[in-house]
């Protein structure tokens, strides 16, 4: 299962979990690209146009929450998967509220995470 | 007649001269202390386990009140700095102190707010709140818009309002780090105590650049007074209070950051609103309450600690200009004397331990009263050398013995914050501190102790409450500024 | 007359004497920080650019190449390179998951890292011993378990957290009996933390975090106990 250049849009501050996600999909043949926050969410994913986004619960500026209220506020219809390391029903029901389709918690298994993303993809 | 005047100068010479010894000593006793503490601190946190803190359900969720009076400039950066911190689980209270410029209008643009009520009984007394607001945006926000009352009157009208077991008051103008809250909760989960409130270290943010409601680079900036004030909070936070806190002996926590356990503070009637050193006001009364209440319900309260955090928490913006940086010395010195003058009780008191034998009376006579003496011996030290009755060889050595206790005592402050995370990156950045480490002692040592006996004196002469400071406003993205 | 106190008490001598006695402490302070800063700033340089050496490795992992190719990426190719290899190794490990975790679990005991951690389990250096137990408790070295637990008696209150935060990553419901135990001799403000650890464990916990509860409920705020009581639920209606 690769990626066949789908774009990917990762929105994550740490530096060590957006190289191993880059890593990870990359070497599947998607295309990825990083955001360190979610200020810019909206022209971000305008400009890159994804098939998919990523975003971590904390980021300074705009977290991933909000970003993805503001995405779908705009109309984005991107499937969009949250990942947190807070183990809290709160932000899980949160993360759902906000239009996420998938809250995926850290650490996490990058092999659950390609089959998460599968039908999301199809 | 001339023989009294003489034996009275003799005898004042003495004080001067004991008085100078015991200061330094003191300080640098602490700074010793203090080493050892955060050399210890650094190590533990290597293997810290913050993960655990960050991931787990039983850490105590947190209710952060922030104060807010005529704060337009800083206001929105500020709340939306708290809004992305790192910690399981917290609400944000920002109280609106009855501002009279934009602080309200822009809280209400940036956060989207929406008025809402609640049937909560209000424990403490406050001035009439007149509206309650809460974000359509973030669920954890919480906006109370109330009369002008003050400082402690805002942070008790946020106290009945807060709902989670420990809470932080934090100044409207600071810029929290991203994990203050974990490293503050740290030693409340693990110390073999109760631990009832915490402190952390205080950062000067003037000429750090910041994007994003979060401290990007660590810098000195250009402006010589705040370079001043850098190494002053590095030497006041890093060697005086960690070197207290060991002793289990801090009776101040900064009013910029302090956690605090909830309903202790409810208990003992929140912040007092007649003095201006609220926030030493309130530790000072928590030790009270812990050592003084055991009589009553029988139960041992005096095992507790009140903890710092040699860990950098926040950036505030220092005074940038003589004025406001007066009327901030100023200010201190008279809430440490109303906060001293209502606890004597702790004098030499045995019950209070290392209180009652070394940080109440060294505060009183030394940073209280002390100011005096400091000062009588800079005029007297120049009168007698301008009249010939000290050499001049003997009055350069003593002011070159000054002089380097001083220096040691600012260099072993900057040494502990090259130490502590987020140190001065720039090799020129350090020499710029040694350097003012230095300069301090020509001019800026002697007008701030200038500024704490002119606050000496509105403390005696209780002269009107003094003016808030004036602010520059946070350079930031302006971007950021409108959310 | 004026100063007679001073100069009749406190020599010139003495004021000189002191004066250079602070002179050399303020030249052994600016020294000792300029050694360490630059120390600090080299070391930084140093391990940055042989961790760049390292990192393909972890590509390796997640692409899931065999297990020789991994090894050999993850070779020590200098003297005093292992402390790099284990920081590569731990920082992605706390991240991970699944397949590329075993692969780096199985990494770590080929390449002795688990070994070495394990020695330094006995070290009498705090330091050593709390980064050894962290080490070993994010690699979820399972054959340090009892090591570990044999270490607890011994240890000092602030050692034996990191020691239970260690098993707790392990996770092997066999040391719960030992946070049982431990409970014991721990003061009440750290049981809630205890607890927490306990949690990380899952459903085979919950009898024993009852049994704490149930033991020394003067130690948990309601808030906690209420959480404690939920997650514990399953069991109680067993």
């Amino acid at each position: 299962m690769l990626g066949d250049g789908k774009k990917i849009l990762i929105f994550e501050d740490n530096p060590t979990i957006a190289l191993l996600l880059r890593t990870f999909f990359e070497r599947r043949r998607y295309a990825v690209k990083l955001c360190e926050d979610g200020t810019e969410a909206v022209k971000a994913v305008r400009e890159y146009a994804p098939n998919l986004i990523i975003m971590d619960v904390i980021m300074p500026g705009k977290d991933g929450i909000e970003a993805c209220t503001d995405l779908r506020r705009e109309g984005v219809r991107t499937p969009i998967i949250i990942l947190s390391s807070k183990a809290y029903e709160d932000d899980k029901q949160r993360g759902l509220a906000a239009g996420a389709n998938a809250y995926l918690l850290k650490p996490f298994d990058p092999k659950k995470l390609e089959e998460i993303i599968a039908p999301l993809l199809s | 007649m001339i023989g009294i005047i003489a034996r009275a100068q003799i005898v004042f010479e003495w004080v001067l001269v004991y008085y100078f010894f015991i200061l330094n000593t003191v300080y640098i006793g602490l700074s010793l202390i203090a080493y050892r503490e955060v050399y210890r601190h650094l190590r533990r946190t290597t293997y810290g386990g913050y993960e655990h803190v960050s991931r787990s359900p039983l850490t105590p969720p947190i209710s952060v009140i922030v104060p807010a009076f005529n704060e337009e400039v800083s206001i929105a950066l500020t709340v939306l700095n708290l809004l992305h911190l790192d910690y399981m689980r917290y609400e944000i209270i920002v109280v609106n102190d009855g501002s009279t410029d934009e602080t309200m209008a822009r809280l209400i643009k940036a956060f989207e707010l929406e008025p809402t009520k609640d049937d909560v009984d209000d424990q403490l007394k406050t001035k009439p709140l007149r509206a309650l607001y809460k974000s359509r945006r973030h669920h954890n926000l919480l906006v109370i818009d109330k009369e002008n009352g003050g400082k402690s009157d805002s942070l008790n009208a946020g106290l009945n309002k807060a709902t989670h077991p420990y809470f932080c008051s934090v100044d409207a103008d600071v810029i929290m780090e991203a994990d203050a809250l974990q490293r503050v909760i740290l030693p409340v989960l693990e110390s073999e105590e109760r631990v009832i409130a915490v402190g952390g270290i205080v950062r000067v943010s003037n000429g750090c650049h910041q994007a994003k409601g979060r401290i990007t680079d660590v810098s000195l900036g250009s402006n010589p007074l705040a370079i001043f004030q850098i190494i002053e909070y590095f030497r006041a936070f890093l060697c005086g209070r960690t070197g207290y806190s060991r002793l289990n002996a801090l009776l101040i926590i900064s009013g910029a950051f302090g956690l605090f356990e909830r309903e202790l503070v409810m208990t003992i009637g929140g912040y007092k609103t007649d003095t201006v050193g609220e926030d030493m006001d309130l530790v000072t009364r928590l030790h009270v309450y812990m050592r003084e209440s055991d009589q009553e319900d029988h139960t041992d309260h005096r095992d507790y600690a009140i903890s710092f955090v040699p860990d950098p928490v926040c950036w505030t913006e220092a005074p940038a200009s003589f004025k406001v940086l007066s009327r901030q010395r100023r200010r201190w010195q008279k809430g440490l004397m109303e906060v001293l003058w209502q606890h004597t009780g702790m004098f030499f008191n045995p019950k209070y331990g290392f209180i009652g034998f070394f940080t109440y009376p060294f505060l009183l006579l030394f940073e209280g009263w002390g100011v005096i003496l400091e000062f009588l011996g800079y005029v007297f030290f120049a009168m007698a050398w301008w009249r010939g009755a000290i050499e001049t060889d003997f009055a350069i050595a003593f002011m070159f013995v000054a002089f380097f206790a001083g220096a040691v005592l600012s260099l072993i402050g900057v040494l502990l914050g090259e130490m502590t995370p987020r140190p001065y990156p720039k090799a020129s950045q350090w020499i710029g501190l040694t350097l003012f480490a230095f300069l301090e002692n020509f001019g800026y040592r002697q007008y701030t102790s200038v500024l704490r006996l002119l606050g000496l004196f509105d403390w005696i002469f209780n002269a009107g409450s003094w003016g808030r400071m004036e602010r520059e406003g946070i350079e930031a993205d302006k971007h950021m500024a409108e959310v | 007359m004026l100063s007679l106190a001073l100069q009749g008490h406190f020599s010139l001598d003495m004021i000189v004497f002191t004066t250079i006695v602070l002179f050399w402490i303020v030249a052994i302070l600016i020294t000792y920080m300029l050694l360490l800063r630059s120390y600090y700033y080299l070391r930084a340089r140093y391990m940055a650019s042989r961790r760049k050496l390292y990192e393909p490795a972890i590509e390796l992992v997640l692409l899931d190449e065999p297990q020789e190719k991994v090894l050999d990426a993850l070779a020590p190719k200098r003297w005093g390179d292992r402390e790099v290899i284990l920081r590569v190794i731990l920082d992605s490990m706390r991240h991970l998951e699944g397949p590329p975790f075993d692969s780096l679990q199985a990494a770590c005991f080929k390449l002795g890292f688990m070994d070495r951690a394990l020695k330094q389990l006995s070290s009498r250096n705090k330091l050593r011993r709390g980064r050894a137990m962290e080490a070993l408790g994010i690699m979820r070295a399972h054959p340090a378990m009892l090591a570990i637990i044999m270490l607890l008696p011994k240890q000092p209150r602030d050692m034996k957290l990191v020691a239970l935060r260690s098993l707790s990553l392990i996770r092997d419901p066999f040391a719960l009996p030992y946070y049982e135990r431990e409970a014991e001799t721990l003061p009440p403000t750290m049981l809630p933390r205890l607890a927490s650890l306990m949690l990380e464990f899952g459903p085979p916990a919950q009898p024993f975090i009852r049994t704490l509860i149930n033991d020394r409920p003067e130690a948990f705020p309601p808030r906690v106990m209420k959480l404690l009581l939920q997650e514990t639920a399953h069991y109680a209606a067993l």
